[in-house]
């Protein structure tokens, strides 16, 4: 140790430079290792360029995504190809005003994919806000309480986590489709509670693991000794403990929740095609998937869009869930 | 491990029950009941339908013995009958038989039962074809790739595996039937007739519902490899001499498949309920787009009977897997 020195050690630049240098909190650390990680960064531009997508599809789409009406009405029924395509039939040869071509009702696909942007980023955030919600909440008490409480909720979490995912979906769909619930929003509002209904048990457990473990080390025994209350040793030393691995599990929950709705609205259960001309949600790429699939053969990218669309959001989210978890807990490389 | 076996087994009682309740109970929110979409039926055709089915009686607890003797209502032996009267315990009942009744969409001839019995062998198929491709590609590409490490292969099975991975198998199967179709001619779509027998239809299906799996035997694989690779075992091994296909097959590899044991459970779980909208897609003869078609014209019977036995296969190959891991791996055992 340095107690007893009798020789000066002169530290080097390299190490006065070390020295001289403000400390990195956990937090500086991890968006230094991510910013590192080239595939979570191209991921994270994307994904804010598509936010921006989202937000401002009204001036970015090149024609409105609900219907043609008047002059265009004649064009109904015939799918305009992509611009690039020249057809024998002059309705259906690509026009540079419709870039991937129209659907069967003379929608503008590419517009439709701007505005299915909000309906995927939607759904993708808030039942992943609202199951981290419900997941910590139950995975703090549950870890902190202990005793009965803890066992439980953990019975109730084990029997909710052992539940089918999609199949459970598909029933509440279903079930609740018809109904006001249903119809509220464009059947928006039934989808962030049917994808929520289910994931935030693996949360639950998650945190529940990460509190069992916090509450035995030292910081919170000093808090404990120094008259803390349980509250407050819980939200302010506990929670932000457990914060990584929850941002990461966050991560992974947007790309499932976004896919779900996919699915659902693929098998005509999730979100409700809304008709009218300034609708904010008129179409989701599930439901362009399961139009375009009729024209399989006379318009392509009617199907082609949304699938690459859906692919790369997807991607997109996977690869910044794996940057974050390789930034946030390093042990694991 | 027969107590923790019995354990394994007896919790999925739980998650059935909870799966038969909230099912019935949702099936029952819903306004309007199954036979008001198909056609105008006339009145008594409608109540003879619903006597058939058993839906005049109440839901949950049928109180028609009540009122003839009121005093006797306390009696809890009542609400018991009552409940087992009601339509939910008819269903509990007859479900704990393995009877579902018959679907509404065949009007009562055939029931939901023989709809599984005669379609599920196909999904089996599916599953199977599936399951076999994850890995027989998965765990070769995964060795290969931890063998060598930073390799130009290693970096192609890390792009294959990440497009698996995040990429979900309906998007895929979208993607390939868009292929197929339109660059390479050939037709995805194969008529019904092909799903009998186990023939390669199944193949292309097949591929894209296991590819996610695929993928994650692939990661997993590699990583537990590079793990078992830096052993104190494996190297005694090699100083010893032996060649290194036999340090690979017995030595590195009985340990390394640990964990893509584990994954199983829920692969095989993906792999079921994907396949509905693979068998939508591909327009595979199976039980899954059989659930797909209940679904939209309501059939509760056969949304009810299908959902049962989707979870119980589920929780069952779920308990299998645990029981598997715990006997691949002494340790495990020893901890229960």
């Amino acid at each position: 140790m340095t107690t007893t020195s009798s020789t000066k050690v002169v530290p080097s630049d390299d190490e006065l430079e070390l020295l001289s240098r403000p400390p990195r909190s956990l937090w500086g650390d991890a968006w230094r290792r991510l910013r590192r990680n080239k595939l979570a960064m191209i991921s994270l531009i994307y994904l804010i360029i598509l936010v921006f997508v989202a937000i401002f599809a009204g001036p970015i789409s090149p024609q409105s995504p609900g219907r043609p009406t008047g002059m265009e009405l004649r064009e109904r029924g015939t799918f305009r190809q992509a611009a690039w395509i020249t057809d024998a039939d002059p309705r259906r040869t690509g026009d540079w005003r419709f870039v991937l071509g129209t659907d069967s009702a003379g929608g503008d696909i590419f517009s439709r994919l701007i505005y299915g942007t909000r309906v995927s980023l939607i759904v993708g955030f808030i039942p992943m806000i609202l199951t981290l919600l419900i997941g910590v909440i139950v995975g703090l008490i549950s870890g902190f309480a202990g005793g009965w409480v803890d066992d439980l909720l953990m019975r109730f979490t084990d029997v909710v986590f052992a539940l089918p995912g999609l199949l459970f979906f598909i029933i509440m769909q279903t079930a609740f489709g018809a109904t006001a619930l249903g119809k509220a929003f464009n059947g928006l509002l039934l989808l962030f509670i049917t994808l929520s209904i289910v994931s935030w048990a693996s949360v639950a457990r998650l945190v529940r693991g990460q509190v069992l473990s916090l509450k035995e080390k030292e910081f919170v025994e000093a808090a404990r000794a120094v008259g803390v209350s349980r509250t407050a040793i819980l939200i302010k030393h506990i929670l932000p403990n457990t914060l990584g691995p929850i941002i990461v599990a966050g991560a992974f929950i947007v790309p499932n929740a976004i896919i779900s709705e996919a699915v659902l609205s693929y098998l005509g259960i999730g979100i409700t095609p809304d008709l009218s001309p300034n609708a904010p949600f008129p179409t989701s790429w599930g439901n362009m998937i399961l139009l375009g699939q009729g024209a399989i053969n006379s318009q392509p990218w009617a199907l082609a869009g949304p699938a690459i669309a859906l692919a790369s959001i997807t991607i997109a989210f996977v690869a910044l869930g794996d940057g974050l978890r390789d930034a946030l807990d390093p042990r694991e490389q | 491990m027969f107590g923790y076996f019995i354990r394994r087994v007896l919790a999925i009682i739980p998650v059935l029950v909870v799966v038969a309740f909230v099912t019935f109970a949702m099936m029952k929110a819903t306004k309007g009941g199954p036979f008001d979409a198909n056609e105008k039926l006339s009145a008594t055709t409608l109540k003879a339908l619903n006597a058939k089915f058993g839906l005049n009686k109440p839901v949950w607890i049928n109180t028609e013995g009540f009122s003839e003797a009121k005093a006797e209502s306390s009696n809890p032996l009542h609400w018991v009958r009552g409940f087992l009267d009601s339509q939910f315990g008819n269903f509990a009942i007859n479900a704990l038989k393995g009877d579902f009744g018959p679907t509404y969409q065949s009007r009562g001839s055939e029931t939901v039962q023989e709809v599984i019995a005669r379609r599920f062998p196909v999904s089996l198929r599916l599953g199977l074809m599936a399951t076999i491709f994850a890995l027989i590609v998965g765990i070769p590409l995964g060795i290969m790739s931890a063998l060598r490490q930073n390799t130009f292969l290693d970096y192609l099975s890390l792009v294959i595996s990440t497009i698996g991975i995040s990429v979900p198998s309906f998007v895929v199967g979208v993607l390939v039937v868009l292929l197929l179709s339109r660059v390479l001619n050939i037709k995805p779509i194969q008529p019904p007739e092909a799903w009998n027998g186990f023939g390669r239809a199944y193949i292309v299906p097949g591929i894209v519902l296991g590819l996610g799996t695929m993928a994650y035997v692939t990661r997993l694989t590699r990583s537990s490899m590079l793990e078992v690779k830096r052993q104190d075992y494996v190297r005694t091994a090699q100083a010893k001499g032996i060649a290194s296909m036999v340090i690979i097959g017995r030595h590195m590899l009985r340990n390394a498949l640990i964990p893509v044991v584990t994954i199983l459970g829920p692969a095989l779980a993906n792999l079921i309920t994907g396949s509905f909208i693979i068998e939508s897609i591909f327009r595979v003869n199976g039980l899954g787009q059989e659930f797909v078609t209940a679904i939209q014209v309501r059939d509760y019977a056969m949304i009810m009977g299908t959902t049962l036995f989707f979870a119980a296969l589920i929780a069952l190959a779920n308990v299998l897997v645990d029981l598997t891991y715990g006997f691949l791996d002494p340790r495990i055992r020893a901890k229960k």
